[in-house]
C-alpha cells in the first residue's frame, strides 16, 4: 500500500479525506490532480507522527527511501532511512544526535532549513502544526535559486573588489570620476573627486553651478566647452584646468568628459574624470623655466663668446700697427747704436727687440686664430687626399729639413671649408715634424668611417709624445709645454686645430705615450648639411 | 752710390713714425734721393700739380702711396692720378699695412705700378725699399722713359 495521495483515492481510502468524503467530489479531485502536479513535496503526518499521505513529488526528495512511502511509517524511521543512506549530506558522525534533533524539530513544527543533499540538491523545508494535531512538511527544491544565489555572492564580491581595486586606482593616479545621468540629472562623485576638489567624500555632490563655481575663472569657458563638446558624441581632447577648493588652494587638473549613449543612440550618461596633475605640472613649469634659464644663458654664452672673439680679433688687428712701431724702432735704434752707447744700452735695447719680436708674433698668432671662421666658413665635398697634399705642399721645406716620411692611408671625401682643413693638416703634420725627438719623423694620416655621416681622421707621429695629464691642455690657446728655447712657436697651432674642428661639428682628442709618438684623432663630416652650399 | 741726380720720390703717408722709417730706409740706399713727405691724397695731389704752396715744387718721379689717408685716401688718390695725362706716367708703388684682397685688387684695376704690404720686420721693410730702388733703375732704363729720368 502506497501513501500516495493519487493512490489512496484510486484504492478509495476514505481515511486520507475524512472531510471530503462527504464533500464536492469534483473539488476534490481537482485538488488532489492540483498536488499530484505539485513539484515541491506534501507531506501529511497524524498526531503520532505516522505518514498519512504524500503526493508524488515526494518520491523526488526520499530517492533512497521510496519504500517507506506508505501510511502508517513513521517520521523518524523515515528520517533514519534517509540518514543511513548517505543522501542527507550534512548528518555529521554522530547520526543518532542528529535524528534525534531533527525530530525534535519536526516536533515543534516550526522548521524552515534549507539542507543540502548528496546528489548537490537543495531543499527547503517547512512544517507547521496542522488543525488535527498532525503535521504538513513541505519540501521544496532550491537548487536552481542557491546556485544563483550563491553566484549572485561571487559576483558581489567580484563587484566589490573590483570597486575597491577602481578607487585604489583612483587615489594612486589622482583621478576621480564623475558620472551623471543625463536623464535624471543625478550625479556620482568618486572619493577621489571630492578629494581632488577638497571637499568631504561622501557629502551631497556639488551642483552643476556649484561645480563651474569650483573651477578657475579664467578656465570656466574652457571647462564648458569641453564639457558641451563631450555632449557631442566626439571625445575632446583633455584640456588642463585650474579648480580652487574651498580652502582657496588651487590645483591643476586634466579633464576628460565622454557621454554614453543608451541602445537607442541617445544620451545617456556622462563620465568626467578629473586628473590631479599639480605636481606634474609644476615640475613641467619648473623644467621649462629652467631650460628657458639654460637657453638664455647659451646664448649669453655664445653673444659673449661671440664679443671676446671680435674683441680678440679687433685687438690683435689694432695692436698691429703700434706693435710694428714699436718693433721697427727698437731694430733701428739697435741698427744704429749697437756698440756706440754702453754695453748696458746694447743689453736694454737686446731685451726690447726681443720682446717686441715675441709681442709680434702672438699678436700674429692671435689673429690668425681669431680669423678662423670669422668670414663665415664656405663648406664643400672635398677629397681629404688633396687637402693633405695641399697642407704637404706648404711644408715642403720642413719635411724635406727634417726628412719625414709622410704616409696616407685610404682618404675619404670631406665635407668642409677647404681654407681651414688644409689649415688644419698643416698644423697637424707640422707638429709632428716639429717634435720630432730624435728619430727621423714617421708619420701617417688614416681614415675610417665613424657613426652617421662622419669619418674619423688619425694624425699619427713617431716623435715625442705627451705626457697623458696635458692631453687636454695642448689644445688651448698659448699653451706651451716646452721651454721656449727647446721648441719655438707661440702655442697656437694646436689651438687652431681645435678651432677648425668644432667649427665642423667634430671633436678632437689626443693618445699619446711619451717617447712613443702621438697620434691625433679628430671627426669630420662627410656629407654636407640642410643649407651648406 | 749712383752718381746720376737725385730722383724726386713723394711719399703719401699720414703716420709720422711709418714716415721717419721710409725716410730712415732711404738714407740706408744706395739712390740719391729727395724725399718729399705730404700727409694725404688731397696735399698729394696740390703736389703732384705745383698748386698753392707747391708751386715750387719738383716734378715727382715715383709716389709711395699709402692707401689709408685722411681727408683723400690713396684709392682715390690713385683715380685721379691715372686719369691725369700729365701724371698718368708717374710710377706708383702701393705701400700699405692692409692685406685685404679688395685693397689688392682694387689697387691694380686702378693700375697701380706696384703693391707692396708694409712687412712687420724693420730688415725686410729696408728690403722693400731697396727693392723700390731696384724697381725705379729699372725704370730709368727702359726706353721710352727717359722723360722721367733726369739725366
Amino acid at each position: 500500500m502506497s501513501a500516495l495521495i493519487s493512490e489512496i483515492r484510486r484504492n478509495g481510502g476514505s481515511q486520507a479525506f475524512p472531510d471530503i468524503t462527504h464533500g464536492d467530489v469534483a473539488l476534490r479531485d481537482r485538488l488532489v490532480e492540483a498536488l499530484s502536479h505539485l513539484p515541491t513535496s506534501v507531506m501529511m503526518f497524524d498526531a503520532d507522527d505516522r505518514l498519512v499521505l504524500c503526493n508524488e513529488a515526494t518520491a523526488r526528495y526520499f530517492p533512497t527511501a521510496t519504500d517507506l512511502l506508505v501510511p502508517g511509517t513513521k517520521y523518524e524511521d523515515l528520517l533514519r532511512a534517509h540518514a543511513v543512506s548517505g543522501y542527507v549530506a550534512d548528518v555529521g558522525e554522530d547520526m543518532e544526535s542528529w535524528i534525534a534533533e531533527r525530530v525534535e524539530s519536526h516536533r515543534a513544527a516550526d522548521t524552515a532549513i534549507t539542507r543540502t543533499y548528496a546528489d548537490g540538491t537543495t531543499s527547503q523545508i517547512v512544517e507547521r502544526r496542522t488543525s488535527d494535531g498532525g503535521i504538513i512538511c513541505l519540501r521544496t527544491d532550491v537548487t536552481a535559486i542557491r546556485t544563483y544565489e550563491v553566484r549572485l555572492k561571487e559576483h558581489s564580491e567580484e563587484l566589490l573588489r573590483g570597486q575597491s581595486i577602481l578607487a585604489a586606482a583612483q587615489k594612486i593616479s589622482h583621478t576621480g570620476s564623475v558620472m551623471r545621468d543625463l536623464r535624471t540629472g543625478v550625479v556620482e562623485w568618486s572619493d577621489e573627486t571630492y578629494h581632488i576638489f577638497g571637499r568631504k567624500p561622501g557629502s551631497t555632490p556639488p551642483t552643476r553651478d556649484q561645480v563651474l563655481d569650483c573651477v578657475h575663472r579664467d578656465d570656466r569657458s574652457r571647462f564648458d566647452a569641453h564639457m558641451r563638446a563631450s555632449e557631442t558624441g566626439k571625445s575632446a581632447i583633455p584640456i588642463e584646468m585650474r579648480i580652487v577648493r574651498p580652502d582657496g588652494t588651487v590645483r591643476w587638473v586634466m579633464l576628460a568628459a565622454e557621454v554614453f549613449l543608451d541602445s537607442d543612440g541617445q544620451p545617456e550618461r556622462r563620465l568626467a574624470t578629473y586628473r590631479d596633475i599639480t605636481e606634474t605640472h609644476e615640475a613641467a613649469t619648473e623644467l621649462e623655466r629652467k631650460n628657458g634659464e639654460i637657453e638664455e644663458y647659451a646664448r649669453e654664452l655664445e653673444r659673449s663668446n661671440r664679443d671676446l672673439e671680435q674683441f680678440a680679433y679687433l685687438a690683435s688687428h689694432d695692436l698691429q700697427e703700434p706693435l710694428r712701431m714699436v718693433a721697427s724702432y727698437c731694430r733701428l735704434l739697435q741698427r744704429r747704436y749697437q756698440g756706440k752707447l754702453d754695453s748696458d744700452a746694447d743689453e736694454f735695447i737686446g731685451y726690447a727687440v726681443e720682446g717686441a719680436d715675441r709681442m709680434q708674433r702672438l699678436v700674429n698668432d692671435l689673429l690668425s686664430y681669431s680669423r678662423v671662421g670669422r668670414h663665415g666658413t664656405n663648406f664643400e665635398l672635398l677629397p681629404a687626399a688633396k687637402i693633405v697634399e695641399t697642407a704637404l705642399k706648404n711644408l715642403q721645406n720642413a719635411i724635406a729639413d727634417s726628412g719625414a716620411q709622410v704616409a696616407l692611408g685610404e682618404l675619404p671625401m670631406v665635407a668642409g671649408d677647404p681654407t681651414q682643413l688644409v689649415q688644419l693638416f698643416q698644423n697637424l703634420i707640422g707638429n709632428a715634424v716639429k717634435f720630432r725627438g730624435d728619430r727621423t719623423p714617421a708619420i701617417r694620416i688614416d681614415a675610417v668611417p665613424a657613426d652617421g655621416n662622419w669619418v674619423e681622421m688619425t694624425v699619427a707621429d713617431n716623435g715625442i709624445g705627451i705626457e697623458p695629464e696635458f692631453a687636454e691642455r695642448v689644445f688651448l690657446i698659448f699653451q706651451r709645454l716646452h721651454p721656449r728655447e727647446a721648441y719655438e712657436g707661440t702655442g697656437i697651432g694646436l689651438a687652431i686645430v681645435k678651432k677648425v674642428v668644432e667649427n665642423h661639428g667634430g671633436r678632437v682628442w689626443i693618445e699619446s705615450k711619451p717617447g712613443r709618438g702621438t697620434c691625433f684623432h679628430f671627426t669630420l663630416p662627410t656629407t654636407l648639411a640642410k643649407g651648406e652650399t | 752710390m749712383s752718381d746720376a741726380t737725385p730722383i724726386e720720390i713723394l711719399l703719401v703717408e699720414d703716420n709720422p713714425a711709418d714716415a721717419r722709417l721710409t725716410r730712415e730706409a732711404l738714407r740706408e740706399g744706395c739712390v740719391a734721393n729727395h724725399l718729399h713727405h705730404v700727409v694725404d691724397g688731397i696735399e698729394a695731389l696740390a703736389f703732384l700739380r705745383r698748386e698753392g704752396k707747391y708751386a715750387d715744387a719738383p716734378p715727382a718721379d715715383i709716389i709711395l702711396l699709402d692707401l689709408n689717408l685722411p681727408r683723400m685716401d690713396g684709392r682715390e688718390v690713385l683715380g685721379e692720378l691715372k686719369q691725369d695725362p700729365k701724371l698718368h706716367l708717374i710710377p706708383v708703388v702701393v705701400l700699405t699695412t692692409s692685406e685685404a684682397e679688395q685693397d689688392i685688387l682694387r689697387s691694380y684695376e686702378l693700375h697701380a705700378n706696384c703693391y707692396i704690404t708694409k712687412p712687420v720686420d724693420l730688415d725686410k721693410f729696408f728690403k722693400i725699399v731697396r727693392t723700390i730702388e731696384e724697381f725705379w733703375l729699372a725704370i730709368i732704363k727702359l726706353p721710352g722713359r727717359q722723360s722721367f729720368a733726369r739725366a
